[in-house]
C-alpha cells in the first residue's frame, strides 16, 4: 500500500488444501504489494505455515498464485520451487550443516564469482568475519542471520519467513526483529512473515492478515486492525478486550460503562479495550475493584461490575487501588458487533 | 492442475513434498525384490509341491520341544547375565567402568560356530583346558548361546537404565525403601520393556542359530533343515520346515517391535546426571570379578584355546592350510556385499523417511521382516528359486551377493535412516527455494548428509557377511571357501588346528572395528 509502484508482488486466490480430513487452507486469498512487509497472524493450526509453503512451492494446492505477475500455480500450472524466485527463512533455519557460513550463503548464487555478493550480504546482516564458521559453531541469533543472508543472496522477488524469531530468547527477539526490519527495508525486498505472536505482528508489519481455519479474516494496517477489527474474535485475538452484552435500541447500545452509537439493531456485543476504560472514585459506584497487576509504566486493574461482568482498565501507575474499593467505571470508546 | 504423486502427510515432521518421487519408489521397489525372494519362494515350493514333511510327527514334536527348550533356557540365562553386566557398568563406581562396558559388549562379534569350536577344542580327550567329555547336545548349546548372546541384552538395557529418571528412585528412597526394594519396585518395572525386548532379540537369535547347534549336535529346527537339505534330493521337506521356522521367527520379531515402540515411548532424557553408586570394597570386588569372569569366558578362553590348538597342531606337524585365500575371499565378498547393500539401502531409506504414508509403511515392514528370517531358511528358499527359475544363477557369486543384500538390507537401511532423519527435509526445501533442482539438491545436500550413515551401514554389513555361515554354506559357488566355511567344516570334521587358525583370523578382523564402533556408541 505504501509502495509507490502499487504493483502486486504476490496475488494468491482461493488456495485450498487439506491433509486427510483436516483442512489446512480454505479459499485462502492474499495480496502483497511490492516492497511491503505482510504478516500472516493466527493461532497455531490455522494454516499460516501451509500458506507460506504453498506460495514457496513446497506444497501443492488448489487455487492460483501469481508472483510479480507470473503465474506459478493454477489449473495445470505448477512452477517448481526452484523456479519461483522466492526466498525462504525456515523456523529452524535449515542451514546446511555440512557447509560453512559462506558456502551456505553462496549456495543459491549462480556459478561464477560469488564472493562479492556473499561478502555484501554478510555485511548487510552484520556477520562479516564469520565466513568460515560451521553452522553448529554459531549462536541462535547468528544462525538466524545466516539463514536470512542465504535467502537474500540471490535477490529473490519475495522473501518468506516462517516464525523466524520463535527460536530466539525473549531478550534477543526484540533487537533481532528491529534489525531484520531495517535489513529488509534496505534490501527493498517484499516480505511475508508468519507468526502467532500478535505483538510481533503489529510491530513488524505494514499489513497484518489475520488467519483462522485456513482463511484470511481481515487484512489491514496494524493500527486499523487494532482499532477496527472486523469481528469480536479478531478484537480479542489482537490485544486485550472485554465483551459486554447489550441490546441496541434507537441507534444506541446501553452498557453499564456507557452508551455507544451504533447502526445495528437488537442483541449486540460491545467490545471494550482496557486502555479505553477509566476508573474514578467518589461518584455513584457501578463496580468494585477485583484486583490489579502492576507493570511499572502502567497497571491493569480488573473491576467487577455490579451486574456481574468483569472489565479491565489499563491506567497510569497511580493511584493504587485496593481490592474491594467501590468505584465508577466508564469506557470512552467501544466496537459494537451484532450478536448471532 | 497437474497433481502428481501427492498423498497426505501425517505430520509436519515428514510432509510429502511437491510432485515427483516416482524414481525413488521405483528404486526402492527394485531394492526390495531380493528381500521378497525367501518367503515367496518357500510358499511356492511348499504349496506348489504339496507340503511334505517326510518327518514323522514324533520327530517334529521333538524338534519343536528342543527348539523351545533351548530358546527359553538361553533367553532367561542371557537376560540374567546381560542385566547384571549392564547394571554394574552403568550404575556402579568401578575403575575403568567404560572399558568394562565395552568389553561386555564385544562377545557379540564372536560367531556362534567360533564359540562352539572353542568349547570343543577346550574339552574332550585331547582338550586344551579340561580333559572332560565335550558337552555335546543341550548343555553345550545352552552354555555357548547364553554366554554369547548376553551382549544383546547388555546393549538394550544400558539405554533403558540411562532413561530412568534418578528422581523416581530417589523418591522411593525418600519414602523409606531400601536399595533392594527400590531396585525391585522402581527400577525393574521401568526396565520391563527393555528387558522383554532384549529377551525377544535373544530368542530370535537362538531359533535362527545354526553354527552352535550344528557343531554341538543339538537337534533344533535349523540343524534338522540342513540335515534334510543335504540328505534328500526332494527339497520339499526342508522347505516345509523352513517355512515353519520362518513363521516362528516372524512372530518373535512382531512381538519385539511392539515392545520396542512401547519402550521408546517411555524413555525420556532424565533431567540430571545420576551419581554413581559407591559400593563397599567386597561388593566392588564381587562386581569386578563377575565382569572379569565374563570377559575371560567370552574372549580370553576362545583366543587362548584356539591359539593353543594352533601351536599344538603345528607342533605335531599339522598344517593350518592356505589361510590367505580364505581370508581374501571373505574380505572381497564382504566388501562387494557391503557396497551393494549400502547402495540399495539409500532409496529405501529415502522413501521411508521422506515420503511417509501407507506404502512406505509396507516397505518398512518388508525390510524389518527380512531381519527376522533365519539365514538357513533364506538359503533353502534361494536354492529353490535358483534351481527352478534361474538355473544359471545357481552357485554363482552374483547370486550369493544378491542374497546377502536381502539378508543384511535392514542393517544398512536402519543406519541410512538415522542420518536422513537427523537431516530435516527443510534442508531439501531450502535448496529448492534457492533455485536448485531436484538433482542438484540430491547431490549437494541429501547425499552428503546421508553418506556417514551409508558408510556405517556398509561397515555393519561387511562385518556380518564376514561371519555369515548358513546361507553361504548353501549358496556359495563350488569350492568357494570363506573363513566362516573353513571354520565350520574343519570343526565338524575334527581338524581343530585348521579351524582354530581361521577362527583367530576372523576374530581379529572383526574385533577391531567393533571395538571402535562400540566405544563410540556407548559413550553417554
Amino acid at each position: 500500500m505504501s509502495s509507490a509502484t502499487d504493483r502486486l508482488a504476490i496475488r494468491a486466490r482461493d488456495l485450498s488444501r487439506s491433509y486427510d480430513e483436516v483442512v489446512a487452507l480454505d479459499h485462502f486469498s492474499l495480496d502483497v504489494w511490492e516492497g511491503g512487509v505482510v504478516t500472516l497472524l493466527g493461532p497455531s493450526g490455522c494454516g499460516k505455515t501451509t500458506a507460506l509453503r504453498v506460495i514457496a512451492g513446497f506444497e501443492n494446492a488448489q487455487g492460483s498464485i501469481e508472483i510479480h505477475g507470473r503465474k506459478v500455480l493454477d489449473d495445470g500450472v505448477f512452477v517448481p520451487p526452484e523456479k519461483r524466485r522466492v526466498g525462504m527463512v525456515f523456523q529452524d533455519y535449515a542451514l546446511f550443516p555440512h557447509m560453512s557460513v559462506s558456502s551456505n550463503v553462496a549456495y543459491g548464487l549462480p556459478r561464477g564469482d560469488r564472493a562479492p555478493r556473499v561478502a555484501e550480504v554478510l555485511a548487510l546482516v552484520g556477520l562479516t568475519g564469520l565466513e568460515d564458521r560451521m553452522p553448529n559453531e554459531l549462536s541462535g541469533g547468528q544462525q538466524q542471520r545466516v539463514a536470512l543472508a542465504r535467502a537474500l543472496a540471490p535477490k529473490p522477488e519475495v522473501i518468506l519467513l516462517d516464525e523466524p524469531f520463535s527460536n530466539l530468547d525473549a531478550s534477543l527477539r526484540d533487537r533481532v526483529r528491529r534489525e531484520l526490519r531495517l535489513i529488509l527495508t534496505e534490501a527493498r525486498t517484499t516480505a511475508v512473515f508468519v507468526t502467532h505472536d500478535q505483538e510481533e505482528a503489529l510491530a513488524t508489519s505494514d499489513i497484518v492478515a489475520v488467519m483462522k481455519d485456513g482463511q484470511v479474516l481481515q487484512a489491514d494496517t496494524p493500527a486499523n486492525l487494532y482499532s477496527n477489527p472486523a469481528n469480536p474474535w479478531i478484537a480479542e485475538f489482537l490485544g486485550d478486550a472485554d465483551v459486554l452484552e447489550s441490546e441496541a435500541r434507537d441507534g444506541i447500545a446501553e452498557t453499564p460503562v456507557g452508551s455507544f452509537k451504533t447502526d445495528i439493531r437488537g442483541r449486540v456485543s460491545v467490545i471494550v479495550r482496557p486502555e479505553n476504560v477509566q476508573i474514578s472514585l467518589g461518584e455513584t459506584s457501578n463496580a468494585v475493584v477485583a484486583g490489579s497487576e502492576f507493570f511499572g509504566h502502567d497497571q491493569l486493574v480488573t473491576v467487577a461490575l455490579h451486574e456481574g461482568t468483569r472489565v479491565r482498565a489499563r491506567i497510569g501507575p497511580r493511584p493504587i487501588y485496593q481490592a474491594g474499593q467501590a468505584c465508577r467505571v466508564r469506557a470512552t470508546d467501544a466496537r459494537i458487533f451484532a450478536r448471532t | 492442475m497437474t497433481v502428481g504423486l501427492i498423498t497426505a502427510p501425517r505430520s509436519r515432521a515428514g510432509p510429502v513434498r511437491y510432485r515427483g518421487g516416482r524414481g525413488w519408489w521405483a528404486a526402492a521397489g527394485i531394492a526390495l525384490l531380493p528381500a521378497l525372494i525367501p518367503p515367496v519362494s518357500l510358499i511356492i515350493q511348499v504349496l506348489g509341491g504339496g507340503a511334505t514333511l517326510a518327518v514323522p510327527s514324533a520327530r517334529l514334536i521333538e524338534l519343536f520341544a528342543n527348539t523351545l527348550l533351548l530358546t527359553s533356557a538361553v533367553t532367561l540365562t542371557a537376560v540374567a547375565i546381560g542385566l547384571a553386566t549392564a547394571w554394574v557398568t552403568t550404575r556402579v563406581d568401578l575403575p575403568f567402568r567404560k572399558g568394562w562396558m565395552t568389553l561386555a559388549a564385544l562377545p557379540l562379534v564372536v560367531p556362534s560356530y567360533v564359540a562352539a569350536l572353542s568349547l570343543i577344542a577346550a574339552t574332550g580327550a585331547s582338550g586344551v583346558l579340561f580333559e572332560i567329555p565335550t558337552p555335546y547336545g543341550f548343555a553345550g548349546a545352552w552354555l555357548v548361546l547364553s554366554v554369547f548372546t548376553a551382549p544383546l541384552v547388555h546393549l538394550t538395557i544400558i539405554p533403558g537404565l540411562r532413561a530412568i529418571d534418578p528422581a523416581t528412585e530417589e523418591a522411593a528412597t525418600g519414602l523409606g525403601a531400601g536399595r533392594w526394594r527400590v531396585f525391585m519396585t522402581v527400577t525393574l518395572p521401568q526396565l520391563k520393556p527393555a528387558l522383554v525386548s532384549s529377551g525377544l532379540l535373544v530368542g530370535l537369535y537362538t531359533v535362527s542359530d545354526f553354527g552352535a547347534v550344528s557343531l554341538l549336535r543339538f537337534n533344533t529346527f535349523t540343524r534338522a533343515i540342513y540335515t534334510l537339505y543335504r540328505g534328500q534330493l526332494d527339497r520339499r521337506p526342508s522347505a516345509t520346515l523352513s517355512l515353519i521356522l520362518m513363521a516362528l521367527a516372524v512372530v518373535i520379531l512382531v512381538l519385539e517391535r511392539r515392545y520396542r515402540s512401547r519402550a521408546t515411548l517411555h524413555s525420556r532424557r532424565p533431567r540430571r546426571a545420576r551419581p554413581l553408586l559407591e559400593l563397599r570394597s567386597w561388593q566392588r570386588g564381587v562386581s569386578l570379578s563377575m565382569l572379569a569372569t565374563y570377559a575371560v569366558l567370552t574372549l580370553g578362553i576362545p583366543i587362548l584355546v584356539m591359539a593353543t590348538a594352533v601351536v599344538r597342531g603345528l607342533g605335531v606337524g599339522q598344517s593350518v592350510g592356505s589361510l590367505g585365500n580364505e581370508a581374501m575371499r571373505s574380505l572381497s565378498v564382504a566388501s562387494l556385499a557391503a557396497a551393494a547393500t549400502a547402495l540399495v539401502a539409500f532409496p529405501v531409506a529415502m522413501v521411508t523417511t521422506r515420503k511417509p504414508g501407507r506404502l512406505s509403511g509396507w516397505v518398512e515392514s518388508v525390510v524389518w521382516g527380512t531381519y527376522a528370517l533365519p539365514h538357513i531358511t533364506v538359503g533353502v528358499a534361494a536354492v529353490g528359486i535358483a534351481l527352478q527359475w534361474a538355473r544359471p544363477l545357481y552357485q554363482t557369486l552374483i547370486f550369493l551377493v544378491i542374497i546377502y543384500v536381502a539378508i543384511f538390507l535392514p542393517q544398512a537401511v536402519g543406519s541410512a535412516q538415522d542420518s536422513l532423519r537427523r537431516a530435516s527435509p527443510d534442508l531439501e526445501d531450502a535448496s529448492r527455494g534457492l533455485g536448485r533442482g531436484p538433482m542438484t539438491t540430491l547431490m549437494r545436500i541429501t547425499l552428503p548428509l546421508a553418506v556417514p550413515g551409508l558408510l556405517a551401514g556398509g561397515a555393519l554389513v561387511f562385518m556380518s557377511v564376514m561371519k555369515e555361515l548358513p546361507a553361504t554354506l548353501l549358496l556359495r559357488p563350488n569350492g568357494f571357501e570363506t573363513l566362516a566355511i573353513r571354520i565350520w567344516s574343519s570343526t565338524a570334521e575334527g581338524f581343530l588346528t585348521r579351524a582354530s587358525a581361521a577362527g583367530l583370523v576372523l576374530l581379529v578382523v572383526s574385533i577391531v572395528p567393533l571395538f571402535l564402533v562400540m566405544s563410540r556408541e556407548l559413550s553417554d
